[in-house]
Parts: structure tokens; sequence; C-alpha cells
């Protein structure tokens, strides 16, 4: 198979990667479950694509089609060819501004497009929780909704037209279409036709629209990706339903790359939502009071209406990043709900806003409401978004995991539901986490479970299954906005029934006979407890490390933190630094969860005894900044830094430590040789010639000036600053770190003058703080400079004076 | 720049890109008046590199304003 894969390669424009490391990283999603791929493709054209499918045709093997690899049902997972058009397909193409219609690339981010279309009063409603970095494509894939379906709808209703390349490598266009523009498409022999002439031969079968009726979710359900759509199909007229026109395209919304393989995206957009937004935020000492309040509530025409529960709310204390957020929530709630009303002027407004609050004093379940306008509202929204994220935060084993966290019924139904979901999470022992859309019924509760535990894995079935019996007794959707994926699928037959679940069947074998799209994924699924992130029952795998790695149980477990949530792969355009590195290359490999996943990969399946000695190691750290966006901004609290500073540490221990490395680490050692002759060290730095040999043979980079190095007495400089005064003054300890010493001595004089100025009185504490030994891997040179300054830190501490510094990178060295 | 990181040869260009994205634009619309702050060494060093605007430490900025 490699030969093919490498003739396969020098056919494509784009790469093919068919190495370890490219596996390693598009073997999972954020979901539990993890598949080699067999190579990671990444198409730059059309062409590219259909030479994909002609592979994957003539060797029986599957495409799974990838943009942010951000879902959380395993639909990105298999064992075929991962093809990511989140790179090369990532163009906005046309606007039509009177029709309000944009037509864009599968792998254009949903939050980018927004900022694009915003100028123009436009935008795309559906709106996830990994809006800023998620894609059109998976959007489409997965029939995306999010917290404002209420208001605007899903994915499915936004779509108009999908440009396609069907599994035999034909085109094919699915928008709405007349029963006269479908009977001349039916006159040809192509693929298309022949999609037409069965489904219309299916669909028209009184029996079968019977069975559908009767058997889909309830169509009030707005949220319901249960299999593919063919409930939806049944609203045109050429099945017995009012509209003049059928669109396949709502079929292939939520369909996960099974059915064609997308490549353009027209999409209907909405006039921009009204300026001036009030958000009441009710809270509850009680879950059942907050699930009785939705239908009341809903009532009014609302923007949002989510829930949060404490456990969620308890999450977010301990998250550097969401503290903030949590300004709005008093006392401490059971559960809250966060009801948004939006009007064009403050009057209307206003309005809203007494409306909503009399319904909600009438129902007087709530204990406080406070009302949120402005910025606070996103900042509501911000907590509520980093809720699943931050659900993976538990440290352990023990996760919060996804199998049947998207259930939608019908909000009437939505308390008695959650009463036996309730009733069921108890007779397994679980306190479940609850975080819904309610407004749209849907719940999004996980079980906690320890899926590498072989015990936990028979619950892990058990309890789908009972839910899935539960949702059915409502007549709910199993999946609301999340899909089958691999964790659902199986239970198709239970949900709509075995004739219905047949009839999907069929609808597969018109496409994709021959099974290349996404294999496993709707019908004939993977099943749910096999293919996990973890081998079942293993010996955990011991590793040690200079690092203490102890508050996450160990580096290993440090890496497993990562849910693959991929909030790592949002760009510049968006807030937050997290990641530069991907900011620049676009490479999942440069990503916090790349770095995160290919850690867990390599030191779960060693190949030495030292399980750090890998190059693939090596590669994915290579663009790490150790900046530290990821310690505060992945919702997981995946710190790539520590992890990169232990795996050069360990890496070079086996594989000896580079030239470059060493004048970095002992930088410090040399500027002080170098400013005790810093005349002619400056001098040799000015010189072009002489600077541009020491970077060659150093690896510095020639557009680089090296830093000049001085020798200054700050002692001498702070006595004759000082200034003779008999008032009392406070004693703080000024830490002039290796950069200030040597480098920036004016800012070391400017901390002196300022302090002073300010009426303090001034110690200094020289030290090298072991930064440079840190960043280069120099572990237990760091730990040794790191010790003996925290006893002098322990000394000032214990006397009450504060230390001050002026290098932040010197001072977190500490 | 990221301490040594930007002073790498191999890592130079992707050092000047990450600044590129936002740093650069951000100070380059700043007219001279615009007092740049930076506290890290090598952040000032990059500003440098990138811009050519000398960004000033914190402390520097508020010594002179107390002067």
């Amino acid at each position: 198979m490699n030969l093919l894969l490498s003739h396969l390669k020098e056919e494509l424009q784009g790469e093919l990667k068919i190495d370890g490391l490219y596996k390693s990283l598009y073997a999972t999603d954020a979901s539990v479950y993890r598949k080699l791929p067999l190579a990671v493709a990444f198409p730059e054209t059309k062409d590219d694509i259909k030479k994909l499918i002609a592979f994957a045709r003539e060797h029986k093997i599957g495409l799974i089609p990838r943009t942010a690899g951000t879902s959380l049902a395993g639909q990105c997972v298999g064992d075929g060819i991962v093809v990511d058009v989140s790179r090369h397909f990532t163009q906005i193409l046309d606007l039509d501004q009177e029709r309000k219609q944009v037509t864009v690339q599968p792998g254009v981010i949903r939050d980018e497009l927004n900022l694009y279309l915003k100028p123009l009063g436009l935008f795309f409603d559906p709106n996830t929780s990994t809006s800023n970095r998620c894609m059109i494509g998976g959007m489409v894939g997965n029939n995306s909704s999010g917290t404002t379906s209420i208001q605007y709808g899903v994915t499915r209703d936004k779509v108009v037209s999908l440009k396609t390349i069907l599994s035999d490598g034909s085109e094919a266009e699915f928008k709405a279409r007349t029963e006269s523009e479908i009977t001349e498409i039916r006159k040809s022999d192509s693929l298309e036709a022949f999609i037409y002439k069965n489904l219309s031969k299916e669909l028209i079968q009184e029996e079968i629209i019977n069975e559908i009726v009767e058997e889909f979710p309830k169509p009030s359900i707005h949220r319901r990706n249960t299999g593919y759509a063919v409930d939806e199909l049944l609203k045109s007229e050429l099945f017995g339903g009012k509209e003049p026109t059928l669109n396949l395209g709502e079929l292939l919304c939520g369909s996960e790359g099974t059915l064609a393989f997308t490549t353009e995206i027209t999409l209907q957009l909405d006039d921009l939502p009204p300026k001036l937004s009030a958000m009441v935020v009710t809270h509850y000492h009680t879950l059942e009071d907050c699930l009785l309040d939705v239908v009341p509530v809903m009532q009014h025409s609302l923007y949002l209406c989510e829930m949060m529960d404490k456990v969620i709310l308890d999450c977010t204390k301990n998250n550097r990043s969401q503290l903030a957020n949590r300004f709005f929530v008093e006392g401490d709630p059971a559960a809250l709900l966060m009801l948004q009303v939006s009007a064009d002027d403050e009057q209307a407004l206003d309005t809203e806003v007494k409306k909503l609050m009399s319904t909600i004093e009438k129902s007087g379940l709530s204990y406080a409401n406070p009302v949120l306008i402005g910025e606070n509202i996103n900042k509501a929204i911000e907590l509520r978004k980093a809720g699943l994220g931050l659900l993976g935060n538990i440290v352990g084993d023990m996760k919060a995991v996804a199998c049947i966290e998207d259930t939608a019924v019908a909000v009437e139904d939505l308390k008695d539901f959650i009463g036996e979901f309730t009733q069921i999470m108890k007779g397994y022992g679980q306190s479940a986490v609850y975080y819904a859309h309610a407004g749209a019924g849907e719940l999004h509760l996980r079980p906690i479970l320890n899926l590498k535990k072989s015990t936990d894995v028979k619950l892990f079935r058990e309890i789908t299954t009972d839910v899935a019996k539960l949702t059915k007794k409502y007549k709910g959707s199993f999946s609301g906005e999340h899909g089958d994926g691999i964790v659902r699928a199986e239970f198709l037959p239970l949900m709509i029934g075995q004739k219905n679940y047949d009839l999907l069947k069929r609808v597969k074998s018109y496409f994709d006979p021959l099974n290349i799209f996404n294999p496993g994924k709707i019908v004939d699924a993977y099943p749910m407890d096999e293919s996990f992130r973890y081998e079942i029952d293993r010996k955990e795998p011991q590793i040690e490390t200079l690092m203490d790695f102890s508050d996450s149980e160990g580096i290993l477990k440090a890496a497993e933190k990562c849910n693959g949530s991929g909030d790592c792969r949002k760009t510049h355009l968006m807030n937050g630094a997290m990641c530069p590195s991907y900011h620049v290359t676009k490479n999942e490999k440069d990503t916090t969860r790349g770095r995160a996943n290919a850690l867990r990969e390599f030191l779960t399946n060693p190949d030495k005894p030292n399980a750090f000695d890998r190059k693939e190691l090596k590669e994915v750290f290579d663009l790490c900044l150790s900046c530290k966006a990821c310690a505060s901004e992945c919702p997981s609290n995946v710190d790539v830094a520590t992890l990169k500073a232990e795996f050069l540490y360990q890496y070079q221990e086996s594989n000896g430590y580079p030239l470059r490395g060493k004048l970095f680490a002992y930088n410090t050692a040399l500027n002080k040789l170098g400013s005790k002759v810093y005349g002619l060290t400056n001098a040799v730095y000015d010189s072009k010639m002489l600077s541009g040999l020491l970077k060659k043979a150093s690896g510095v980079a020639q557009e680089r000036n090296l830093p000049k190095v001085y020798s200054f007495n700050f002692d001498k400089y702070l006595q004759e600053s000082r200034k003779e005064e008999h008032k009392p003054r406070t004693k703080v300890v000024l830490y002039i770190d290796e950069f200030t010493k040597y480098l920036d001595i004016e800012v070391g004089k400017d901390a002196i003058d300022l302090l002073l100025g300010l009426g303090y009185e001034v110690d200094l504490f020289y030290a090298e703080s072991g930064r440079t030994f840190l960043s280069k891997g120099f572990l237990k040179q760091a730990k040794r400079l790191v010790e003996s300054n925290s006893e002098k830190l322990y000394d000032f501490a214990s006397k009450g004076w504060p230390v001050l510094g002026p290098e932040p990178s010197a001072i977190l060295s500490f | 720049m990221a301490g040594s990181f930007g002073y790498e040869k191999e890592h130079y260009e992707t050092s000047m890109k990450v600044g590129g994205l936002k740093l650069f634009p951000a100070i380059n619309n700043t007219g001279p008046e615009t007092i740049i702050a930076a506290n890290g060494t090598s952040c000032r060093h990059q500003i440098f590199d990138g811009t050519k605007r000398v960004a000033q430490h914190p402390v520097s900025i508020l010594a002179k304003a107390l002067k």
C-alpha cells in the first residue's frame, strides 16, 4: 500500500502525508475515538479530490473529509485517507448582496466569514461553541446549530446550494430543483440522474412516507441530526409536501461526508441581529425549577435560551481566563438560564425586557434575575462557550465523555425527559453535568467515565443504550447537532426503526455504492465501544520526568488533557494569542492540540527506552515559542511550554546538547565574560564581518543584531541615587536579573529611579534566573538555579519584603 | 522573538511572520508621538527589528514621567 500511496503522492498537486507523525495527528478529533488513518491528504484543487476518489475506488479504501476536526462523535476518525480541506479550500468565492447569499469553499472559518460579512450588515448565523475555528464544510457535514438556532435555524436551513464531487468522480450541484429540472437531469446516464431516479422512486411510496412520519423525531424539534434527513425531503411537492422544489443539499447537510465530497457551499445569510440586546440571567436553587421556567420564557422572541448548571459553573472557577467572566453569578445556583432579547432601539428593548421579566416574576421560580447589557453579555456567552472545553478539565482519567450529550426533545417534554434522564443516571451512580440549549429542548449532558477501564466501557454502552431508548420514548432526536459519528450511528435502527434504517442504507448506496465516502458512519457503522483513544485496561505507562507534573498526575496525563476541541486552531484574526506558530503555518502539527496529541501517541507507544527520543516530537515542538498562551487560553489547560522544556531535556539527554543550545543556555556566563571586556565585545558585534562569522558559526540569523553587553555597577548607582530622608519608607527588593544586568542596564537604572522616586527603600538582589537553561531544555542547570534562588526569595518573603523585577521571563522562571 | 527563538536562523522567518500578523502592523499604524511599551527584553528587540521603532519598558516610561 505504501508504494501505491507514493505513486498517488506524485500525482497530487497538494501534499500527501504517509509518515507516522501525520497519521498520529489525524487519528483523533474531539471525540473519544482513535483510528490511525492510512494517509493524510491536503488537496489543492478539485482535480486532486477527483484523483483521491479514483484511488479510493480502485483500492476500496475510505476518504474521510475533514476541516477543523472538532467533531464530538468521531465523524473524522477512520482508517482510510483523511482529506483535510482546511489548508487550501479557504476562499470566499462570491457574494450576492441582493439575494444575501455567499459562496464559500469548505475550509472557510465561520467567524472569519462573519468578519467579512459584518460591514455589509449580513451574517451567517449557526453559532457553535467552536465558531472561531470551525469551518463551513464541517458545519454542513454535521448540520451544525448552536446557541441562536431558536431565532435563526440550523445550517440546513441556510444551505442554498452545494457543489460536490460524487463517488464516481463526476460533479453535481445540489440545490432547490423544480420538477421539470429534475426530469431534465434524469434523462442523462450520470450518477446524479441515478440518485434522483432512485430517491424519487423511494419517496413517492406511501408506505415509506408513513414510516418516516411515524418513526422520525417530532418535526417540532428543529434540531434533528438523526441519520439522513429524508424527513426533510418530504416537504417537497414531489413527495406530497408543500414546497414546489426539491433540494438534495438538505439531505447532504448532516450526512457527515458519507454521500458526496463538497467543494463549494452557497449559504443564505441573515441581516445582522438588532443592535441592542439585554440578557436576563435567571438563577435557580434546583434544576427542576430551571427546566420548568423554559416553557413560559420560550413564549418570548428570544435570541438565546441557554442553561448552565453548577458543575460547569464550578469548572470555570479554576480557569484563569474565565474567572473574570463569572461576574454576573449570584450565590451558588444549581442552574441558571441565559435569556437574550434584542431590539433596534432602547425603548423597544426595554419593553422586551419588561415583558420577559413579568413572565419570570409570574412563575416565581428563580431567586435572582440580573440583567446584563453590552459587553457583559459577551462575557457571559464566553463563559458558557468555554464550558464545553472546561469539562475536560477533571484531573486524571475520569472524563466527562460525549455519548448521550446531544439529545433533543420537544421543549414541553424537556422537564419530564430530564427527570427520567436523571433517574437513569442515578441508577448508574452518575452525577450528571447539565449543559443545555434549553430553548431548543437540547441537553448536553455527559456521564463521567474512565474509558481506559473495561468496566466503564461497559457502562458507556449501557448508559448510551438506555438514553437512546428514553429519547425514542419522547420521539426525540438522539443527536440534536453533534451528529451520529461513531458513537450514535449504531443506534439508528432503534431511533428510526429498521425499515427507515434500511432506507438510509439504500440512500447511501445510490450516492456511494462502493462505500468510499467516510465508511463506518451513519450506516453500517463502527461499533460505539471499540477504537477508543486509549487501549482498554492498559498498564499505565510510567514516565519519569525531571519537572513536576503531579498536578496532572504525570506528563502523559498532562498531554491527555487535550480533548481535541481545537481552540488552538483559531487564526490571528480572532481574539487571543494561542497559538502563534499555527497562526503562521496553518499546520495541525503546530497547534497546541497537535503537540499534545503527538506527545500522547509517542509516549504511549515508545520505540526506545527513552520514549521522548523521537524525531517526530522534535518536529512538533520545533516551532513552539514557549509563549505560554496555551497555558491560559487552552480550555483544557494544556501547557505546551512546560511539555516542551521537559521534552527538550529528555531528548537531549539521549541525543546530546547541540552547540547553539549551549551558547544560548550559557548566554549569561558568556555575557558576564563579554561584559568584562565589553568594549571589545561590542566592537566585534558591531563589525559586520566578525559578527557575521560569529552568527554563522553559532546558527544565529544574519538579520539579527547581537544585543550589546555592558558592565554596570548598580550598587554604586543605587548608593548615589539615594536621598537622605527621615520618614519611614517601605522596603522593596529589586531583582536585577541576567538580562537587566548585562544587556538592559537602562531599564535597571530606570527601575531604581522609579522606586526611589516613589519613596521606597530599595535593596538589590542579583541572580541568574535560569530562563536561558529552561528554554533550551537544560533542566538540571535550571533547577539548581531555581532552587538556590528560591532560598533567597523565601528569606525576603519571610521578612515581608516585596520582590520586584523588570524582566517577566526571568521572574516567571521562579 | 520569544527569547532565543527568533535569533535562531531556521526560526527567524517564522518569528518575523508572527510579528507581522498583528504586532508590527499595530505599531506601524501609530504615529511617532505614540510611546510603544513592552516589558520583555526580547519583545523590545523584536519590535525594533520589525518596525525600527524603539519600545520602552513601562518602568522607563514611568520613571521619565516622575522626573
